[in-house]
């Protein structure tokens, strides 16, 4: 067994996927501990929410479902109607609170929002978040240093790199925190690929840094936490009209942009083009993120895709709402297409909330239902591309082996994890409060952090000269303008067919509550 | 000029432009009024623009509390087409 196990053929080739190797023990390979440490962790975060929940919790869970009940009598024609529905939801609001205990969560912190002085980052609620920022990065080191040391590499060199990743990670947010560039939505991760980038570029990423930035391994790991927030009963949120806004049109839309760059515009590089395909009619960034791993995308590729998404996003979410007043579309359908176009569900609920409060909460809820794509979308993938993109050496189809050994195996926990939540999450309201205590406790948080040291990273090992060579022809721009466009009308269509067309009385019902 | 002394000159001259945007130009910026009433809408909203996944907002579970309200109603008009 050599020091340096797998690490592997494609890291050279700056890949986000580490392959096994017939030589490596599946315990040094990249994907299983990511898989490993990220069900950890939701083990972590499940066992400490159980053990902190109400010891009245039955009792909570039994006035909940009467409190639905009620909800479900009332008579929407009554003059008390709203208040009644409004009284009642409070309550569910308050019973779902107590029972989702969250112990963990002040320990697990980011800077926060400031106006003109970045100290006011490190305070939450006036008090000082410098000690649970420490126990979060002794946290991540402990972990990390153990993966290093499993896989043959030197604890000790990571560490003294990972204080300097997280600590461009803590920039990268206190750059995102000020209010001006929060509130246009330019999110974390376009700042810690620039401040990657900036060092990288000009004083050259020093070779301690360079010890930590495990991109792959931070992806991977925050994909399989990710599963925890991909439930599958959120499909339902909207509805036969929400399914059809957002499970119909987005594969199509992708599917069509793809082909579009393929055979069109005849993109040289397939990732780039299913990467900028994927974060443009999915979910923006996250979507990006997943699709790049699972189709082994060059990481200047995921951070170009997610460039252009951060830039379409900011205009997108000035623009739209103007055109939904000026139209007239109505708060309903004009939510549906601002849900099913814009690619953050912050810009979406931002967007919305310009045109009313029904428009954003329709806007947020497709946005839901679309995000819970992602897990779908990743597998696909992750298939399509190890049976037909990457060839074997002679050109001819791969069997099923090799197909199995090229396998994004990372993906199938993260869809391990989406499916046993989702379960979970179907249990009443007891599932659905321990989920909760799982994903706003713990997991999301971490996911969050893992993502911005893997945008670090992506920063730190990429050359702007990648980026004009793939910019040159202009293609990506044309690809995501025009499959933008694809995704404008087709969602405006589908949003008006369902809310007006088919499903009348649903849009009318939204617009009365 | 070598190209190690190119690069320092480049990574300083740029932390002193990051250093001028974000600690003179945008705290300049957040006090004018268009800007100023978008950030309090969206605070008053309660909506973190920078949320990336639905998890990330913070009034997430009050817009799905609401809407499952409308979807679960007995009247099913979100299952039932009106042709």
């Amino acid at each position: 067994m050599t020091s340096q196990p797998t690490v592997n053929a494609t890291d050279k080739e700056q890949n986000l996927s580490v392959e096994a190797s017939p030589s490596v023990p599946w315990y040094r390979v990249d994907d299983f501990l990511a898989m490993g440490l990220g069900t950890l962790i939701i083990l972590i975060a499940a066992v400490t929410a159980w053990l902190s929940r109400p010891v009245d919790s039955s009792q909570m869970a039994k006035d909940h479902q009467a409190s639905k009940s009620i909800l479900k009598q009332l008579d929407p024609s009554a003059d008390t109607y709203a208040a009644e529905r409004k009284d009642l939801l409070k309550q569910q609001k308050d019973i779902e609170s107590k029972m989702a205990a969250m112990p963990l969560k002040s320990w697990l912190v980011r800077p926060g929002e400031w106006r003109d002085d970045p100290r006011d980052a490190f305070f939450k609620n006036d008090k000082s978040i410098a000690i649970p920022l420490l126990a979060t990065f002794l946290c991540f080191l402990a972990a990390f240093a153990i993966v290093s040391a499993l896989q043959g590499r030197s604890p000790w060199k990571f560490s003294a790199g990972f204080a300097g990743v997280f600590g461009l990670a803590l920039v990268s947010y206190g750059l995102a925190g000020q209010e001006v560039v929060k509130h246009y939505n330019l999110e974390y991760a376009l700042w810690a690929v620039l401040l990657g980038l900036l060092i990288s570029n000009t004083i050259g990423t020093p070779k301690w840094l360079s010890e930590a930035t495990r991109t792959e391994f931070y992806i991977k790991t925050g994909l399989v936490l990710l599963g925890a927030e991909v439930l599958f009963n959120k499909l339902l949120a909207l509805g036969l009209p929400g399914i059809f806004v957002s499970w119909v049109v987005t594969p199509v839309v992708l599917i069509s942009t793809y082909l579009f760059g393929q055979y069109v515009l005849k993109i040289p590089s397939k990732s780039l083009n299913l990467v900028i395909s994927a974060d443009m009619s999915v979910c923006g960034v996250s979507a990006a993120v997943a699709t790049a791993a699972a189709c082994r995308a060059k990481k200047e590729e995921l951070s170009l895709a997610i460039g252009l998404s951060l830039i379409f996003t900011v205009l997108m979410m000035v623009v739209q709402p103007f055109v939904v007043r000026a139209s007239g579309m109505g708060e309903v359908i004009g939510g549906a297409w601002m849900g099913g176009t814009i690619d953050s569900t912050g810009a979406v609920a931002a967007a919305g909330e310009l045109v009313g409060s029904t428009a954003k909460d329709v806007a947020a809820t497709v946005k839901m239902i679309q995000n819970i794509l992602i897990g779908v979308v990743a597998f696909a993938v992750a298939v399509y591309w190890v049976s037909f993109v990457e060839p074997r050496d002679d050109g001819s189809r791969p069997s099923a082996m090799e197909i199995w050994r090229r396998f994004p195996k990372f993906t199938l926990g993260f869809l391990a994890v989406s499916l046993v939540l989702s379960w979970l999450q179907s249990q009443g309201i007891e599932g659905k409060t321990w989920v909760t205590s799982i994903v706003d406790g713990m997991t999301k948080s971490v996911r969050e952090w893992m993502f911005c040291l893997a945008f670090v990273s992506i920063g730190l090992e990429s050359n702007f000269r990648e980026y004009t060579k793939m910019l040159a022809s202009g293609k990506p721009v044309i690809l995501y303008v025009c499959g933008q466009i694809l995704n404008l009308c087709l969602s405006f269509l589908m949003a008006w067919l369902m809310f007006s067309k088919i499903f009348p009385n649903a849009a009318n019902e939204l617009l009365s509550k | 000029m070598t190209n190690r002394a190119r690069g320092q000159a480049c990574f300083l001259a740029a932390i002193c432009l990051i250093a001028f945007v974000w600690l003179f130009l945008l705290p300049s910026l957040s006090t004018l009024a268009s800007i100023r009433q978008r950030i309090d809408g969206n605070r008053a909203a309660g909506i973190n623009p920078t949320a990336v996944f639905y998890t990330d907002h913070p009034g997430m579970a009050d817009i799905e509390r609401s809407m499952a309200a409308s979807v679960e109603a007995p009247t099913q008009w979100f299952w039932k087409p009106s042709f």
